[in-house]
């Protein structure tokens, strides 16, 4: 009983530390708070679901197009929303504010695309399960668990290593000193979005072969991704175990209290954070913007 | 006739809501994503007070205040220090746990079922059941929330409020006691917020956690932000435009979930473009720094 939890929450806790470390990029490039994050999320989930379903295509192929779709996303949002803004020196609030406009519209499209009801993959989801140690793992969740590990572990040593991936945490550092020692920013930022976004797009695209799809899916887990990625620090692993956590925390306590509270845990850890650690005055958690 | 007085309680309501948030956001510079789930305290704090222990109704929307002032310590007390998005990011977590336990907790508030059969208000002995006199009661309710801003904003309290708007540390610095006035305007606030909240409850008279739910509070902020922030005529001119339109779009007889989206789209396409474009609204005096 608790190792299936333990397992549930590692599955579920992987899908949403993609997401997370997705956001983490995105704020590492110096794009602030990149709340459409969510609906990118959703756009890539719901194109794969469309042009698996609808279309008739084979898998990789749908996941390619929904790789595709959130990047284009992802890149217009920069063009027509937050690069205008950088450029007029927009506060933190305002960034944030119009990047929730942007998430209401990118739901709102979906949902009159759409419609409100909820779909589901068929038959890209392999069936049965693997039994092993007396739990049972769906293919989805040991696909979120490789997946998930893989990518954490690229986008670190990406992020460490290559000189695009320093150009990045040089620009979400510290804008104006980055482009003085001639990194192209608007390059970088570009950069950041489509990485986060083809994260957000991976983590969609394991969301619709396990839960089903619908426009407004993205909202909650963007919202247990952003708590890890306060929690988890400034390093991406460190994001993507905090978010794994996160996740186990949250099927485990399913054995304590009942299930409709199980959304709300994840908003109890962050106040329980928040509490301890009495001197967080700003996102510093992800080592980017505020010092 | 009927449905002009509808409008206009409505645009009452919304005044007041929107004055809650232009407070907080627009003299203070703390944008809030949690007004709707604070109105919705207040209304179904009044609600069930009223119904399921027979108070008065201005006993019902004051304890509903109360209530909301308590809700509000809880955001405001630990997010002294927490700059801005880290502040908007857990009001808005509150917003979403509040939703949820409205949602969930069935016994007190039967959920997504909704609290019906909530009675007129009655003052003064005076029953208020028509469109009219309720557009009477919440015009007056609304020209006080519209006073007491104008009253603190012209107080020291609101210069305060616009030092911490435009450098809290600077503020703090100069020795202005800038935490406690942040969870001093967030209190009034969220009073503010759960007097509208408590009002809409008696006047629809039917309540359910959807009405207030995170669309609503980003409604709430588009008509701040569209009217215009820091500025009293702000939230007026803002509610009334975007409880207006919409009201027109009615005509226009699109399916009724096919409304419900387009309204959602347009929402926030307009606080997007007016966050870019034009930052201070319409009749506003601060644009969000940027």
């Amino acid at each position: 009983m608790v190792g299936q939890a333990i397992l549930n929450g590692l599955g579920s806790g992987c899908l949403v530390g993609i997401l997370a470390v997705g956001f983490a990029l995105a704020r590492r490039g110096g794009l602030g708070f990149h709340f459409a994050h969510a609906g990118v999320f959703a756009v890539g989930a719901m194109t794969f679901q469309a042009t698996l379903e609808c279309w008739g295509l084979t898998t990789p192929a749908a996941a390619c197009l929904a790789i595709i779709a959130s990047a284009v996303t992802g890149l217009t949002l920069q063009c027509l929303v937050y690069e205008p803004l950088l450029f007029t020196r927009a506060s933190e609030t305002s960034m944030f504010v119009s990047s929730l406009a942007a998430y209401i519209v990118i739901q709102g499209v979906l949902s009159l695309f759409f419609g409100d009801a909820s779909r589901v993959v068929g038959p890209w989801r392999a069936s049965g399960s693997y039994e092993f140690l007396a739990v049972r793992a769906t293919p989805t969740q040991v696909l979120s668990v490789a997946i998930g590990i893989g990518l954490c572990l690229v986008a670190a040593v990406w992020s460490k290593t290559t000189k695009n991936g320093k150009a990045l945490r040089a620009t979400g550092q510290d804008m104006r000193l980055a482009a003085v020692v001639g990194i192209g920013v608007r390059r970088v930022r570009s950069l950041a979005i489509v990485a986060g976004s083809v994260l957000a797009a991976l983590a969609g695209i394991l969301t619709a072969g396990d839960t089903g799809v619908f426009p407004t899916m993205g909202l909650m887990p963007f919202l247990s991704a952003v708590v890890a990625a306060l929690i988890g620090g400034g390093g991406l692993p460190g994001v993507f175990v905090a978010a794994a956590t996160i996740g186990v925390v949250q099927h485990m306590s399913v054995l304590w209290i009942p299930t409709i509270w199980q959304e709300s845990l994840v908003f109890l850890v962050l106040a329980v954070y928040l509490i301890v650690r009495r001197s967080v005055s700003g996102l510093s958690g992800l080592g980017a913007l505020d010092a | 006739m009927d449905y002009l007085a509808h409008v206009l309680v409505l645009i009452a309501i919304y005044v007041t809501l929107a004055h809650s948030l232009n407070l907080l956001a627009g003299y203070t510079g703390l944008v809030s994503l949690a007004h709707a789930s604070l109105a919705g305290l207040g209304a179904y704090t009044s609600a069930l007070v009223v119904v399921r222990l027979g108070a008065p109704f201005s006993l019902g929307v004051l304890f509903g205040m109360l209530v909301g002032v308590v809700a509000s310590s809880m955001m405001s007390v630990p997010s002294q220090r927490m700059r801005g998005d880290l502040f908007i990011f857990v009001t808005f977590a509150f917003q979403i746990v509040l939703s949820n336990i409205l949602n969930n907790w069935s016994a007190l508030t039967r959920g997504p079922l909704g609290l019906s059969g909530i009675p007129p208000p009655t003052i003064l002995g005076l029953t208020i059941h028509s469109p009219a006199s309720f557009a009477a009661l919440a015009g007056c309710i609304a020209v006080i929330a519209h006073l007491v801003t104008r009253q603190i904003v012209g107080s020291p309290l609101g210069r305060i409020l616009r030092a911490t708007r435009g450098d809290d540390i600077a503020a703090e610095a100069t020795g202005k006691p800038v935490r406690m006035t942040k969870v001093i305007v967030f209190a009034v606030s969220a009073a503010m917020a759960a007097c509208g909240g408590g009002v809409y409850a008696h006047y629809i008279t039917f309540i359910d956690p959807a009405s207030f739910g995170v669309m609503e509070s980003v409604f709430l902020l588009a008509v701040v932000v569209v009217g215009g922030a820091g500025s009293l005529g702000g939230p007026v001119v803002g509610a009334s435009l975007l409880i207006v339109l919409p009201e027109m779009l009615r005509f226009v007889g699109f399916p009724a979930n096919v409304a419900g989206h387009l309204r959602e789209v347009s929402y926030g396409g307009l606080l997007l473009a007016a966050i870019m474009l034009r930052p201070r609204g319409l009749v506003g005096k601060y644009g969000f720094g940027g």
